[in-house]
């Protein structure tokens, strides 16, 4: 399993200085655009209940009580530095990533950290981007599935999900691939109990999960040298199609609400 | 709400955060699994976070000759492969999903004092002690103190003690979907063959963990533990009654938490009494080994 340096290792990257995100001061009345449009484009999401109220970011107007935007900062996602400017300092990293950069692959559903839609890998580590302060993974590597390596497992993954049907409206499915591959990474030959308490902190709605659990363990088959051949031969038709719909699933998020 | 906009700390030491958290208003942030979703729901917003991201001195796991030191920033993950603390990384691993394990912490888990957090029944029940570090300097409080005081203003966790485990270790809990949700009632049993102590707690019941007292000197005074748990009468008679106990004592508890639409107070009173028996059970079926990983979630 993957942990964190121990402090004796990690001394070494000596951190002593106070960094504050400081606070935009230049910003009084008028708020920067960017700060203004979040809010449209949210409800296409099939998971989002809109009794989900507060507005995910601040929406420019008259209301004091609205949160400032703190000054940009700089995300490392799928390995490509990205400016945020415009967010306030309570934001999520899940909120950033959709309606700042429009990476709108990382899902969001329940914004509680309960049904792991939203899942990336910060770091490495497995965690929901709703309970990730975004301001706080400035210094950190964050991997969506669309930063998975693309000569890795997420692929492999991904067109065994298709074959064995386990995408039925796709929601949660950029969700399970990234927890799934980190996973396989860590354990390729998890038992199937292993595998079903890894990925209990990632909720389907539609496929009663047996077709979820039945592609990882066709992938895990196939890592292990027999099981069925991946995508190609005669399976490529088949997952040419449906690959089409996987687009703007796992991909690279560039629908709305996708 | 008013004024000045919120302001992100990350300090690279104790004593940096500690300075930090002195002003007014300010919160620390640890995993964030708890604070991040509250701050979107609404919650108060602090004036200043000071995130514990890049304090590694909070991250030691030490091993004492009488006492284990985890800090406050050692994630539910990094604790649940921890082989000196079998039972604490028993508790650990059945806390939520992977995605939370792998940022929520033992600091976090203080800060949050919710009276259903597993790693707090485990804590009580093993008698450990809190430290934490103020601007006005370091000091050490049992886990019921703590949180019977509330979190001080400015107070950081820097770390947990609790003596290592020399006998069965055993947490159990009921709820829902562990992944999504806290349990509705806990219960830890933790055995000394040592001394001959067991301490015991239970979770959900009251506003903070409650210990059992009657119940466990009972099960002190009815077992020898030192003689791999050699009791009078049969074990089964010796855990029913342990779990009447724990019921009675849950019934009369100071504090209760009000009744939820699935948990009568009634219901969990009963149930931590059936948890109690059943943990007990398992702590006298455990081999004499002087740190015995029997710790379960049910
Ligand atoms: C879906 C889900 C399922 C969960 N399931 C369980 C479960 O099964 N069992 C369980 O016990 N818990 C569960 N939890 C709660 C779990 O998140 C907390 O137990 C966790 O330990 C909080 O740690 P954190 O580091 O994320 O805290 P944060 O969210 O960062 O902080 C929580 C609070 O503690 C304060 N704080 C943080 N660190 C310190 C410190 N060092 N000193 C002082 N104050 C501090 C913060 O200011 C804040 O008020 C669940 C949470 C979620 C979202
Ligand atoms: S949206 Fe993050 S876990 Fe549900
Ligand atoms: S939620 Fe629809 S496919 Fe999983």
């Amino acid at each position: 399993m993957r942990r964190r340096e121990p402090v004796e290792q990690g001394a070494r990257q000596v951190v002593t200085e106070t960094e504050a995100v400081a606070a935009g001061r230049e910003v009084t009345d008028a708020r920067p655009a960017a700060a203004s449009q979040p809010a449209t484009g949210r409800g296409c999401d099939p998971g989002r209940r809109p009794e989900h109220g507060q507005p995910p970011a601040p929406v420019a107007g008259d209301d004091p009580a609205a949160p400032l935007p703190v000054a940009p900062y700089r995300l490392h996602v799928d390995g490509v530095p990205r400016r945020v400017t415009g967010a306030a300092l309570e934001e999520s990293l899940l909120t950033v990533l959709r309606e700042r950069l429009g990476i709108t692959s990382v899902k969001d559903a329940c914004e509680h950290g309960r049904c792991g839609s939203c899942s990336v890998l910060l770091d490495g580590r497995l965690v929901n981007s709703c309970t990730v302060l975004a301001a706080d993974a400035a210094d950190a590597r964050i991997s969506t599935v669309a930063g998975l390596p693309a000569d890795g497992l997420a692929p492999v993954l991904q067109q065994a999900f298709l074959r064995h049907g386990a995408v039925q409206c796709g929601f949660c499915t950029p969700g399970f691939i990234v927890s799934a591959t980190d996973l396989l990474t860590r354990r390729p030959d998890a038992s199937e109990d292993e595998l079903r308490e890894a990925l209990a902190g990632n909720i389907c709605r539609c496929t009663g999960y047996g077709r979820i659990i039945a592609a990882i363990r066709a992938v895990q088959a196939e890592l292990a040298g027999g099981g069925e051949p991946a995508a190609g031969g005669e399976a490529a038709g088949d997952a040419g199609t449906v690959g089409d719909a996987s687009a703007a699933g796992p991909g690279d998020g560039t629908g709305e609400g996708a | 709400m008013k004024g000045a906009p919120p302001v992100l700390y990350r300090p690279g030491t104790v004593g940096e955060a500690v300075r930090l958290l002195a002003q007014p208003d300010a919160e620390p942030l640890a995993g964030g699994t708890d604070l991040v979703p509250a701050l979107r729901a609404g919650a108060p917003r602090p004036r200043a976070i000071v995130s514990l991201r890049r304090v590694l001195e909070l991250r030691v796991r030490g091993v004492g000759a009488d006492a284990l030191t985890v800090g406050a920033a050692v994630t539910y993950t990094e604790l649940a492969e921890w082989s000196p603390a079998p039972g604490l990384a028993a508790v650990a691993r059945c806390v939520g999903s992977l995605q939370v394990r792998n940022a929520g912490t033992v600091g976090g888990a203080l800060g949050s004092a919710n009276p259903r957090g597993d790693l707090l029944t485990f804590l009580t029940a093993a008698d450990a002690q809190v430290l934490l570090c103020s601007a006005r300097g370091p000091r050490v409080a049992s886990v019921a103190e703590f949180l019977a005081g509330g979190r001080r203003r400015g107070d950081l966790v820097t770390a947990v003690r609790l003596p290592p485990a020399r006998g069965p270790q055993v947490f159990f809990k009921i709820g829902g979907r562990q992944a999504a949700y806290p349990a509705l009632v806990s219960c830890a049993v933790v055995v000394d063959r040592l001394t001959g102590r067991v301490g015991a707690a239970v979770g959900g019941i009251a506003t903070a963990p409650l210990r059992v007292t009657a119940a466990e000197e009972f099960a002190a005074s009815e077992v020898d533990w030192s003689a791999r748990g050699a009791f009078r009468g049969s074990a089964q008679a010796v855990a029913r009654r342990f779990g009447e106990l724990v019921s009675a004592a849950a019934r009369q508890a100071p504090a209760q938490l009000p009744a939820g639409q699935r948990d009568p107070v009634d219901y969990r009173c009963h149930a931590v009494g059936v948890l109690a028996a059943r943990a007990l059970a398992r702590c006298l079926a455990a081999p004499a080994q002087p740190s015995m990983p029997v710790g379960v979630g049910a």
